[in-house]
């Protein structure tokens, strides 16, 4: 048919950069983790190697509670934040753009703006902190391994629970108002409006902003590097620091490829399993 | 006089909340950009730059001690170019599959998230050792081929929504017409979506030039973009609070200004992909 002829200029030609720039870059890739730095072919030893590496399984543990504590979060927090902007009668159109400057600032940014304010002992927060008494003395935020998993969770949460906010906002705009009028003659109140017709009608926004918050959370890499570089020690290193790492800093060229192609079946076994079914409903429409 | 409802209060003290967390952080590395380093390390800090104490030198040092502009010059002629190739790369994929149907229609869409999904992190040793080979590493022309390739999967899928909702009786009638598959795209898809484009060129623009990885990874000092370069601010020895801010100010402000000027249709590019 000479209607699928466009198609050749139209999608295989632009996919082709992707392929051409990505994903052969990949497979070869995939293929160095087969070699040791001499080039001979090793087989598996860089695998075993990095199964056999701790660096490895902290670091993976770590992505795994980071990026489900964030898209957690970010969606909850998100969601009541949206429905409450939505229900505001004043102030409501200074609230939607105010809440875009977070989302503007680069997370690189907001990682050296994190070391200025979390400060041990000159920081902000410390210092209000204290004032309002919740601590004695300051706290070494970025110090402490524990602490320092802490802050790098929530000032990621901080920075862009706005942006999720506003997804929500936008779904929540979306409900027919007849619904609410209907509800407000039964004599419902608010909290049983957002229980019983917000909640149920956003659970597919609410299914879709959570998996891609925790795809994208998954991938983490700036925030990270800009505020504690995967310390103090490896605390927070996330995979992507850690292929980072032993790759570009250390010039372990086939183990670092061996730990990302681990990592690449670790993702797409999540997109097998959540991602690609929620997008199911969209894909075969 | 009326009295207000504890409601309206309660909204109130809601909307000062939520303006001073959202605005708060852009104004403390702000405050802190304009003290001189020694005022930063002070116990209890200076909640607002006192008249006496305010001062330009960490904008100073940046812009005279580093090539602070240059990178910014960078980042945004690399990121602009960039962005025009995603759109121009993303736009048909994301037509083709919106109103054409093939074969494998639905394997290409499972691959595209299959994409989204995997790491950037995973691509950047295999290009770091290819193009080092090519002589490329480090140039502008690698960074708009790798910023304007690389957003190829995730803005097709950003742009399939505004080409769903696109009614395919204007395409049918274009061909009824007699236009041929590529008027009916330039005389009719695109003028249509003229809005959206806008919307996905923003959100690709200030996507990749917030990005950090890709430009860590390849660029050190001819091409160097300003993400990596304000990292390297705080040294081993020292770690100067005030230049730190000053040139996270300076980074963040062009993608500032955009977001408030198109803040129309950051909105509409954002909120497209969730709700259709």
């Amino acid at each position: 048919m000479s209607r699928t002829k466009p198609l050749i200029f139209l999608l295989v030609i632009p996919f082709l950069f992707f392929i051409l720039s990505h994903t052969i870059p990949l497979l070869y890739g995939i293929g160095l983790s087969f070699y040791n730095w001499r080039g001979k072919f090793v087989g598996l030893t860089n695998y075993s190697a990095v199964l056999r590496d701790s660096m490895f399984w902290n670091s993976l543990r770590f992505t795994l509670t980071y990026a489900l504590i964030v898209a957690l979060s970010m969606t909850f927090l998100g969601l009541f934040l949206g429905v409450f902007i939505n229900q505001l009668k004043i102030g409501q159109t200074l609230v939607k753009s105010v809440i875009l400057i977070p989302w503007a600032i680069s997370l690189t940014a907001w990682g050296l703006l994190g070391q200025v304010a979390l400060s041990k002992q000159f920081g902000v927060i410390n210092d209000l902190l204290v004032r309002f008494g919740v601590i004695k003395s300051g706290v070494a935020w970025l110090g402490e391994p524990n602490l320092a998993k802490i802050s790098v969770i929530v000032s990621r949460i901080y920075k862009d629970v706005w942006f999720s906010a506003l997804l929500f906002l936008v779904a929540r705009q979306t409900i027919p108002t007849e619904l609410y009028d209907e509800s407000k003659v039964c004599g419902a109140g608010s909290w049983q409006n957002f229980w019983y017709i917000t909640l149920p009608l956003l659970k597919p926004n609410i299914l879709f902003i959570g998996t891609v918050l925790f795809i994208f959370a998954l991938q983490e890499f700036d925030l990270i590097f800009a505020l504690t570089e995967g310390g103090p020690g490896f605390a927070t290193e996330v995979a992507s620091i850690n292929i980072f790492r032993q790759g570009v800093r250390y010039g372990k060229y086939e183990y670092a490829t061996a730990v990302a192609t681990i990592w690449s079946l670790i993702v797409t076994v999540f997109v097998i399993i959540i991602f690609a079914p929620l997008q199911k409903r969209a894909i075969e429409k | 006089m009326r009295i207000p409802k504890t409601g309206t209060i309660l909204q109130l003290l809601g909307v000062i909340l939520i303006v001073f967390l959202a605005l708060f952080p852009l104004y403390w590395m702000f405050n802190v950009s304009l003290l001189p380093e020694a005022e930063v390390i002070k116990t209890h800090p200076h909640y607002y730059p006192l008249s006496s104490i305010i001062t330009f030198k960490a904008y100073k040092d940046l812009i005279i001690g580093s090539s602070i502009f240059k990178f910014v010059l960078n980042s945004i002629i690399i990121v602009f170019l960039a962005s025009l190739i995603t759109l121009f790369l993303s736009f048909p994929i994301a037509y083709s599959i919106a109103k054409y149907n093939f074969k494998l229609k639905k394997y290409l869409q499972y691959g595209i998230i299959w994409l989204l999904a995997l790491p950037w992190v995973v691509y950047v040793l295999p290009i770091f050792t290819i193009v080092s080979k090519l002589n490329l590493l480090d140039t502008h022309i690698l960074m708009i081929m790798l910023y304007g390739f690389s957003g190829i999967p995730l803005f097709s899928w950003f742009i399939l929504p505004f080409m769903y909702t696109f009614p395919s009786e204007l395409i049918d009638a274009g061909r009824l017409d007699g236009c041929s598959e590529w008027s009916i795209v330039v005389r009719i898809v695109i003028p249509a979506l003229k809005n959206a484009f806008i919307a996905v060129f923003i959100l690709r623009f200030v996507w990749a030039y917030n990005d950090l990885l890709y430009s860590l990874s390849f660029t050190f000092n001819k091409a160097k973009m300003i993400m990596p370069a304000i990292l390297e601010i705080p040294g081993y020895y020292e770690v100067p609070f005030a230049k730190m801010s000053a040139g996270g100010i300076l980074a963040v402000l062009p993608i500032l200004l955009i977001v408030i000027i198109f803040q129309k249709y950051v909105v509409s590019g954002l909120t497209g992909r969730t709700l259709k």
